[in-house]
């Protein structure tokens, strides 16, 4: 196995506000991660370092081998489609298209090449209906496919995905995991959560931070008689990282 | 309205307002359509303000006052790019900073000018009908530069404007391409300056194209129709101006304020109604 993300004794702050503190995560190609904690206790900032937006203070960190900034066009990135200003006219397909902004020449139409690409993947995650439609006007659930076909429209090596069910329903949940288990047999995940039960169903890491960070593997947890059903549950009880 | 046109035909100078809108209008459309859909009219404010900094310098030191303003606008929308991404929480103070100094220096140079305090009104207000056969090469090259920047860089422009987070991580220079966009908004306001003033720049900037979204939301389309709003404002405004003897730039934009509180209200009741 070829390691995809490693971390190896990083700290970061802001400003006088230390949010990490010396943490080692590795993860390995095909791994499906899971980085949970509490409100402000560095997930998102460890996704905003392995982006190479932010860069650490102390320690070594490196994707794919290199620098984040060098290797972040191998990555797929999920915000939270809640950034984005609703009002934005923009529709489904070019939403989807600007997941290949950086391989493209400059000029104001895209190739048929890219159109391709693109609307092979919308019709892969079952937004071919809705092709024409404001982004703004899509159901959080919609928003969510149509930011992950925009994060692997580009095919990329390693997915990182920021909070992806933090406002759908359940039955959104489960979808959104689903299709994140056809994608890992394909790419590494990394994703942030706030919700441990339902992500420990699909993931064979956890990593909770909470200015620390602490590794669980969740097959070991899981293993044995423990129901698949009481999964979830099991693996928070068992951690021992304070949340 | 006949008597408009019969004029049309006979004078000179309502041939070069007409064209000097139709150039306006052009630009308007393109560069107001990105000041919508990014919001950014705070920064548009900034640098047009700012720009008589640049008219001020080129009277006092006796250079063509368009090349003054053209230089001033570009310096002043690559401050503000840069600001905008590496500024953090300064950004508005900056813009105001710049939009202030700006025009106070652009007052005081004109001061300083013997003869040219006249002429401050035309560059604050406008004056479509004072257009010059010169002003409107340098409006035909300003507006064709417009158009190049725009067929360029268009789809970066939009990636940009929706999501420039997303736009950096995909290898493209958000920054660069950030500071293309106000560069190609600096241009029109430099056009703008000659039909509705620095002063009214804002307000011309935003109406067409706040009225074209309420009829699509494809950005190329936004962009052809509040071309069209544009112009439709421009020409008719011309029409008052010159039957009622009122100031060109203040009666544009008060019909493209009237057209656009107009549209609310039928957007309102249309949408009431189905």
């Amino acid at each position: 196995m070829s390691r995809v993300i490693s971390f190896e004794n990083v700290s970061f702050s802001y400003g006088r506000n230390k949010v990490l503190e010396d943490i080692d995560l590795f993860v390995e190609k095909g791994d499906f991660t899971a980085i949970v904690g509490p409100n402000g206790g560095g997930k998102t900032t460890i996704l905003k370092l392995i982006l190479g937006l932010l860069s650490p203070q102390k320690g070594e960190l490196k994707v794919f081998g290199q620098s984040p900034c060098k290797s972040r066009i191998r990555t797929g990135y999920v915000p939270q489609f809640s950034v984005h200003d609703r009002s934005f006219p923009i529709d489904v397909e070019n939403v989807v298209m600007q997941g290949l902004i950086g391989n493209t020449s400059f000029g104001p139409f895209y190739s048929k090449n890219v159109k391709k690409k693109v609307a092979d993947i919308i019709e892969k995650l079952g937004l071919t209906q809705r092709m024409k439609d404001r982004f703004g006007d899509l159901s959080g659930g919609l928003k969510q496919r149509t930011l992950i076909a925009r994060a692997v429209v580009s095919q990329p090596e390693l997915l990182l995905l920021d909070e992806p069910v933090s406002s759908v329903d359940s039955s959104v949940e489960k979808d959104v995991f689903e299709m994140l288990n056809l994608l890992n047999k394909k790419m590494t995940i990394v994703l942030v959560s706030h919700d441990i039960g339902f992500v420990s169903k699909y993931v064979n890491k956890i990593a909770c931070v909470n200015k620390t960070l602490v590794i669980h593997n969740a097959g070991e947890i899981t293993s044995g008689i423990i129901e698949d059903a009481y999964r979830g549950k099991q693996v928070a009880v068992n951690h021992s990282c304070g949340i | 309205m006949i008597e408009f046109f019969e004029a049309l035909f006979s004078y000179s100078f309502l041939q070069n307002a007409l064209a000097a809108a139709f150039l306006a209008s052009f630009s308007c459309g393109i560069a107001g359509t990105f000041v919508q859909i990014n919001k950014i009219t705070f920064i548009t404010g900034g640098i047009a303000h700012a720009v008589l900094g640049g008219v001020g310098a080129s009277v006092y030191f006796g250079f063509s006052p368009m090349l003054g303003a053209i230089s001033v606008s570009i310096l002043f929308a690559v401050i503000l790019g840069i600001v905008r991404f590496k500024g953090g929480q300064q950004e508005d103070t900056v813009i105001g900073a710049l939009w202030g100094c700006g025009m106070s220096a652009g007052i005081i140079f004109i001061y300083f000018s013997p003869g040219y305090s006249v002429n401050l009104s035309n560059y604050l207000f406008g004056n479509i009908l004072l257009v010059s056969k010169s002003d409107l090469t340098a409006l035909v090259i300003l507006a064709v530069a417009v158009f190049a920047i725009l067929t360029v860089f268009y789809r970066q422009f939009v990636s940009v404007s929706f999501d420039e987070e997303y736009t950096e991580l995909r290898g493209v220079k958000g920054v660069s391409i950030y500071i293309v966009m106000l560069i190609m908004i600096a241009l029109t306001i430099v056009v703008l300056m000659k039909v509705v003033g620095l002063i009214l720049v804002i307000a011309f900037l935003s109406f067409p194209a706040a009225t074209a979204s309420m009829f699509s939301s494809k950005i190329s389309r936004i962009i052809a129709l509040s071309s069209i709003f544009s112009f439709i404002f421009s020409f008719t405004g011309l029409i008052f101006s010159y039957k009622y003897n009122l100031p060109t730039g203040a009666a544009i934009t008060l019909v493209a304020g009237f057209i656009y509180i107009f549209s609310i209200l039928i957007r309102y009741y249309y949408v009431r109604n189905s």
